[in-house]
């Protein structure tokens, strides 16, 4: 069987990074490093949301 | 026409190759949609905004086949919150009801996607008019809208 090829990772987006940043700052991202992001619950899942798009909005207001 | 031409451009500076399709029937509901398409409701990706107590907006996308579960919202949200009404969803979105496509937002409101999306690898959501779908995987969702996976719904 021939070598597969390993998949080259995903390159992360603005985004990508934001929300891990934000993870990392509510204490979850290991377990999103873990499990995926879908094993979060709802509630944290609304943080992370909440807190990036302010976030979006507070840098849009800068520039 | 200008909310087909905003997705295009969005889609072009994302190197996303999608096409948008157009129709000449409405496709302004998961059902109208999934008939002119000819395929199942549940590969409909619909869009929804809501508005929460302290009237901050977010954007949930589902299959077309599922509810959402009020309970699931309160959990995400923090508060009870009930879907944005046709102007409100207009000014956040730039888009009308029944065309609303979940990228290229004219406001940065959270988005989140629903479990339900992963039940077929391509789903179709809209395009930025009711009469215009995009074929889009729920990877692609999750990259091109900057959103989270989440589970707020249960089975239609």
């Amino acid at each position: 069987m021939g070598q597969t090829r390993s998949k080259k990772p995903k390159e992360l987006t603005e985004r990508d990074l934001l929300k891990i940043e934000i993870a990392k700052e509510l204490g979850i991202w290991e377990q999103v490093e873990k499990d995926g992001w879908e094993s979060l619950s709802n509630e944290a899942c609304g943080r992370v949301g909440g807190i990036m798009s302010k976030r979006l909005r507070d840098a849009k207001k800068i520039t | 026409m200008a909310e087909i031409t905003r997705v295009e451009d969005f889609l072009k500076e994302n190197n996303y190759k999608r096409e948008i399709i157009r129709f000449k029937e409405d496709t302004s509901t998961s059902e109208l949609a999934a008939q002119a398409l000819g395929t199942d409701v549940a590969r409909i990706a619909k869009s929804i905004v809501f508005k929460n107590k302290s009237e901050d907006f977010f954007m949930v996308v589902a299959a077309g086949n599922v509810k959402i579960n009020n309970k699931a919202i309160k959990e995400l949200t923090g508060s009870k919150a009930k879907m944005a009404n046709a102007d409100e969803v207009l000014s956040v979105t730039g888009y009308s009801p029944g065309g609303v496509c979940p990228f290229a937002l004219a406001t940065d409101l959270p988005v989140y996607l629903d479990e339900s999306l992963q039940a077929y690898d391509l789903v179709y959501a809209a395009a930025g008019t009711s009469n215009a779908v995009l074929p889009i995987s729920y990877g692609e969702l999750l990259d091109i809208t900057g959103g989270i996976g989440c589970r707020v719904t249960s089975e239609g």
